[in-house]
């Protein structure tokens, strides 16, 4: 069917957001219901190929953590493609940081946000974009994850232009080696990093790295490099334990982080059970 | 133990007590893939035997089956580990980590899980000076090796290209140190193999075992063990007596100088079966007579026994031990016994400053 025609038959269509290749939509769907609508182009083969392994991958995962796939179209004539998913009810977590109003809270979201970046991780893909924007909350508070565009998957080739100076990432939010683009060190120890950012983010109630919070450094991206950042400490009542889980997530080398997830969640279970 | 195939045929290792070998692990000395020295030409794994005109184009294909079949003739050896080998470099490609992870562990992770076996796995590094000494280098390589999730421990030799018989850089001992406790944070198990004395040292990172060489040639790592050679060149080492007391191995010419000038000079070496016949060695004496040697395994273990389970502890009991070491040698120097750079106490004062550093680290 047609991208045309698929619209089409569709209503209640709203823009949600535009961006150079890509339009997103919501909709409601004759068989799907509550839908978002992917709608873009694409420039050249490679770039097609990220988005079908995106899409191939959420194709492959049954979870509540995820959004469910419907479908993937792509008009090779006009470079044209159009991606279905499930619409998830809730708002994006940059949008509820103050839900999370405690350590507690915290930690569990974090937890449930290591469960589901582990249906990833065992699929040795590695999301490399975590960030309030990509998760969303739901009424109950459950996270769910989106934009998997680009996840890598450690056994495949690169899609990024060898010699680039970043690999694909969202500045604000990388690790250091996503930052200096040093491919092979990129492992599930990266997304650790950029959970470690986030927890506290919302901690704090702002981005630990901005300079004008720290007081020093140009920009974000620079002091992650460095290794500057407001310490959980800053915020008054931050428990030892809290505090030394939030550091070593956010250390600078890859080796000083947690090795695996299993070391991960045995920290959170010993701390706060 | 460490079993080592350019000593030994796979036969002679197959026949050692399952007990024993349940408690040690194979090595598969990859380290020169084209060598046919001693006993590695007996295993049909080992890269020059499986490929008759060993070339790295060819090995990069065949990897997968050596792989399998070195990691199947582990599995029937039933040791407490598989290990996935090396080679050796004399100088690091740029691409040293993808050629390691193509041709070696790559091939041996996918063996070991086809073939099914649930053995703890090791990853063999030999670990040059500059990725001990260098950060950036450091991290790089410790980034890499933690960074495999199915892999267990990692078996390390330090290469140190220092001369003398003791290693004597504080920095370097300590970076050492540093390397070991990172794998270990990271809950990786430590082997460290090729240690003189140090091994004591290193004892304080908390590693899993230190296999330290019976052998003068053994107390350090060197290639040039795994290549063919003109047995002219060999090199015996002189006589030497090794002193718990003293951390140090004191060559024969001093220790009858020190009979002769030092007074109390019994209490610098420890009391074993082996030490009589030890103060009148035969000439010909070093490969003949295993007494040396046996009196070695006996005082070193016990001094390995006798460090305390704690860190902390272990520490305090070392720099103590140093300190009463520091003072012998002043003793034996004032008695007029002027030791050179392989028999003194020189090495000492790294280590204590060495563990200063490593305690800042």
């Amino acid at each position: 069917m047609a991208i045309e025609s698929i619209i089409k038959s569709c209503f209640n269509v709203t823009e949600l957001e535009h961006g150079g290749q890509k339009s997103v939509y919501t909709a409601e769907h004759p068989d799907h219901g509550s839908i978002v609508l992917k709608l873009g182009t694409y420039p050249h083969p490679r770039a097609l190929e990220r988005i079908s392994r995106e899409v191939s991958l959420l194709a492959s995962i049954e979870s509540v953590y995820y959004p469910r796939h419907f479908a993937f179209i792509v008009e090779a004539a006009s470079r044209t493609f159009l991606i279905i998913e499930e619409r998830i009810e809730g708002q994006t977590l940059l949008n509820c940081l103050d839900v999370f109003s405690n350590e507690i809270d915290i930690i569990n979201l974090i937890n449930e946000l290591v469960v589901a970046l582990d249906i990833l991780w065992k699929r040795r893909v590695v999301h490399r974009d975590i960030k309030p924007q990509n998760i969303i909350i739901r009424p109950n508070s459950k996270p769910v994850v989106i934009d998997l565009g680009i996840a890598r998957l450690l056994d495949l080739s690169s899609l990024t232009i060898a010699g680039a100076l970043v690999g694909p990432c969202t500045a604000q939010y990388a690790s250091p080696e996503q930052l200096r683009n040093r491919k092979s060190l990129i492992d599930i120890r990266s997304d650790f990093f950029a959970l470690g950012l986030l927890a506290l983010q919302i901690h704090l109630g702002f981005h630990p790295y901005e300079p004008s919070q720290l007081g020093r450094g140009d920009s974000i991206p620079e002091n992650i490099l460095n290794g500057h950042f407001v310490l959980p400490e800053a915020k008054t009542g931050t428990s030892e334990s809290f505090s030394a889980f939030i550091k070593r997530l956010m250390q600078t080398e890859p080796h000083q982080r947690f090795r695996t997830k299993e070391a991960l969640s045995k920290y959170i279970t010993d701390h706060w059970g | 133990m460490i079993f080592s195939p350019v000593n030994d045929g796979p036969d002679r290792i197959m026949d050692v007590e399952s007990s024993i070998r349940a408690n040690s692990f194979f090595d598969p000395q990859f380290y020169i893939p084209a060598s046919s020295r001693g006993k590695l030409p007996d295993y049909p794994f080992f890269p020059s035997t499986a490929l008759p005109d060993y070339n790295t184009s060819d090995f990069e294909t065949a990897c997968w089956d050596i792989a399998r079949a070195c990691v199947e003739w582990q599995a029937k050896g039933n040791f407490s580990h598989i290990v996935i080998p090396t080679r050796y470099y004399d100088d690091l490609p740029s691409d040293y980590v993808g050629q390691i992870s193509s041709c070696y562990i790559e091939p041996f992770l996918s063996a070991i899980e086809e073939t099914g076996i649930s053995k703890s796995i090791l990853l063999t590094v030999i670990v040059k000076s500059v990725q001990v000494s260098d950060e950036e280098n450091r991290n790089y390589l410790l980034n890499w090796l933690t960074s495999y999730e199915n892999i267990n421990g990692i078996y390390i030799i330090f290469e140190n290209t220092m001369t003398g018989k003791q290693i004597k850089d504080p920095m370097y001992l300590a970076h050492c140190l540093y390397f070991i406790k990172v794998l270990k944070d990271n809950g990786l198990s430590v082997h460290i193999g090729y240690n003189n004395t140090e091994g004591l040292l290193y004892s304080l990172a908390g590693p899993d075992s230190i296999s330290m060489g019976s052998y003068e040639n053994l107390r350090k790592f060197n290639p040039s063990r795994f290549i063919e050679q003109d047995p002219q060149t060999k090199k015996q080492p002189n006589p030497r007596l090794y002193s718990g007391l003293l951390f140090q191995w004191i060559e024969l010419n001093y220790i009858k100088a020190i009979q002769q000038l030092y007074p109390s000079w019994k209490i610098l070496f420890e009391n074993s079966r082996y030490t009589p016949l030890n103060f009148r060695p035969k000439e010909d004496w070093n490969l003949r007579q295993p007494e040396l040697y046996k009196h070695f395994f006996i005082v070193f273990s016990k001094q390995a026994q006798e460090l305390p389970e704690n860190l902390i502890e272990r520490g305090n009991y070392l720099r103590e031990s140093i300190q009463r070491a520091r003072q012998a040698f002043i003793e034996v120097d004032r008695s007029g016994v002027v030791l050179d750079d392989n028999s003194d106490g020189s090495h000492l004062s790294a280590w204590l400053t060495a563990m200063n550093i490593y305690a800042s680290l």
